[in-house]
């Protein structure tokens, strides 16, 4: 349910204008954030695909370790 | 006699080396090929024909007077406007960067030790911000077998002059597929190197966690000795890792017999056009007849894989470009910005969780796919090649990673190397190829059987014809 509201959050083109404006100074259409809104749901909708990965997993460690103990030719 | 264009790279180092030919001589059939294809193509952003033919001067008179002679020694390449090169400007393909670089990318230093030969920049994408070749700044790049269709991109410059042998070789970058896809596109071999095994000092950058350096040649041959030159450790780059780098040329040739190679049953997979999968199953009867065993094999869901890549690329690119996207929008040619926009509004949590992903899913695919097989084969791309007007990043159909990168993208997510080979023609006269992937670096293991494929096709002989 929290997974699904925060998804929700992304996907609102009111909320991508507020950040646009507030963050980046930018400026966006309306048409432009509903488009970036909708990009956004369609990377959301891809990446829960994904299986879990364990709450221990650290951002990009076990990635490169694995990289490596892969390699046949690790030094 | 053969235009000396037309030889290979192993062909045309060995051939000064022996004496048998002068870099000056090989330096101006290439540049001749240049007179005749650039106003045509746009492959270059800046061609130095002057500096090239000294340096060639200088290459022959090296080995005039005994001097020792590096494996590139006196061989005209090119390469992405995208490598540092001190006192020179990187335009990135765009019109924002102002500055001349200060230092000399790690490759294009190696490859300058090698002796080679630089004979300019070559187009690219703006900021290798796209897959199809376009650029509004520079002018869309033109493919050689058909000026009206797309390169690929973004190493659209370096696919396109190898292709029409304006160079030998050349290095392009690849986030998502932009080695691999302009390879397909234009015909000739383009090398994803596996994450961490090329330095990437000196390079604009795309994504940090996902952009490489890789070479563009004719044959793998040839990629192998532009890999050779600049794979390795960096002092400049500490994600260069530390991995022995073995002699990629002494592995050619070794008999394919007991080699697996796996193709997905995956509907993500196979669903492409008739035509490109008949290249794709004309290309398994070849590695059939040479020994290897190819078999069908189930992997893993590939769907986020795609997903992943494009929360870490856009993020990352939004990261490098908010600044310039407040302060210069309008500097950004169409649909270059809009891309790098999306990432600016991915949530923290969101692009933390496509990192963590990334060590799960890998090891998911070494044990489930890279546990029963050596190589895995996919298309590159699963339609015919389209046409740049019909693709244009203003236009009704704008070009999408997510299109374009479909079968390349999920296997830069997981950092593995992959290798497009050309496997023949689509009815229309343009070139195909497939993709293999290996394990972590395991590029020698691409390259060898790349290169019993072509030996054993050919079809990296053929050649667009040169415009009179």
């Amino acid at each position: 349910m929290a997974k699904d509201k925060a998804a929700r959050a992304t996907l609102d083109p009111a909320l991508v204008s507020a950040l646009a404006a507030q963050l980046y100074g930018v400026t966006l259409s309306e048409a432009r954030a509903k488009q970036i809104a909708s990009e956004l749901a369609e990377l959301e909708a891809g990446a829960r695909n994904a299986p879990a990965p364990p709450s221990d997993a650290a951002p990009a460690a076990s990635f490169r370790s694995l990289l490596l103990g892969a390699s046949e030719r690790a030094a | 006699m053969t235009d000396l264009a037309d030889l290979t790279l192993a062909a045309s180092a060995d051939g000064i080396r022996r004496r048998r030919f002068s870099s000056w001589e090989l330096t101006q059939s290439c540049l001749a090929r240049c007179s005749a294809w650039q106003a045509k193509t746009g492959a270059f952003l800046a061609l130095d024909a002057g500096g090239a033919l000294k340096a060639a001067a200088r290459a022959d008179a090296a080995i005039t007077q005994g001097g020792s002679a590096g494996p590139l020694h006196g061989v005209p390449l090119a390469h992405k406007d995208i490598f540092a090169r001190s006192n020179t400007l990187v335009t990135v393909g765009s019109k924002i960067p102002d500055q001349p670089a200060t230092e000399t990318a790690t490759v294009l230093a190696r490859l300058d030790a090698a002796g080679a030969i630089d004979l300019g920049a070559l187009h690219l994408v703006e900021f290798a911000a796209g897959v199809s070749g376009h650029n509004a700044h520079f002018g869309d790049c033109r493919n050689p077998w058909n000026l009206e269709r797309i390169t690929g991109g973004s190493s659209s410059g370096s696919a396109v002059a190898t292709a029409a042998r304006m160079v030998l070789g050349a290095l392009g970058t690849d986030t998502g597929g932009s080695i691999r896809v302009p390879a397909h596109f234009c015909g000739v071999v383009g090398l994803r190197p596996t994450y961490g095994r090329v330095s990437r000092h000196g390079v604009f950058p795309r994504s940090w966690s996902l952009d490489t350096v890789g070479p563009m040649a004719r044959t793998a041959e040839d990629a192998a000795l532009l890999l050779q030159a600049i794979a390795g450790a960096d002092r400049g780059d500490a994600s260069a890792e530390a991995v022995a780098v073995p002699d990629y040329s002494a592995a050619l040739g070794k008999a394919l017999a007991g080699l697996r190679i796996g193709v997905p049953k995956s509907s993500y997979f196979t669903t492409i056009e008739a035509e490109m999968a008949a290249l794709l199953e004309a290309s398994r009867a070849v590695f059939a007849k040479l020994g290897a065993t190819v078999t069908e094999i189930e992997t893993p869901d590939p769907t986020a894989l795609a997903s992943l890549s494009l929360i870490v690329s856009r993020a990352e690119a939004a990261a490098l470009h908010a600044k310039w996207i407040a302060e210069r929008p309008g500097d950004y040619g169409p649909g270059v910005r809009e891309s790098m926009e999306l990432g600016l509004f991915i949530p923290a949590p969101r692009y933390i969780d496509a990192l963590r992903h990334r060590g799960l899913l890998l090891k998911q695919w070494l044990d489930e796919v890279f546990g029963k097989v050596d190589l895995l084969q996919t298309p590159v791309f699963g339609a015919p090649t389209p046409n740049i007007a019909d693709t244009r990043p203003d236009g009704p159909s704008p070009p999408t990673l997510g299109e374009f990168g479909r079968f390349t993208a999920p296997f830069s997510y997981l950092g593995l190397p992959s290798i497009t080979v050309p496997i023949g023609f689509q009815r229309d006269g343009l070139p195909a190829g497939m993709q293999l992937i290996a394990r972590p670096f395991a590029e020698e293991r691409l390259l060898n059987a790349a290169h019993l494929y072509q030996r054993e096709t050919g079809w990296h002989e053929k050649a667009p014809v040169v415009p009179q």
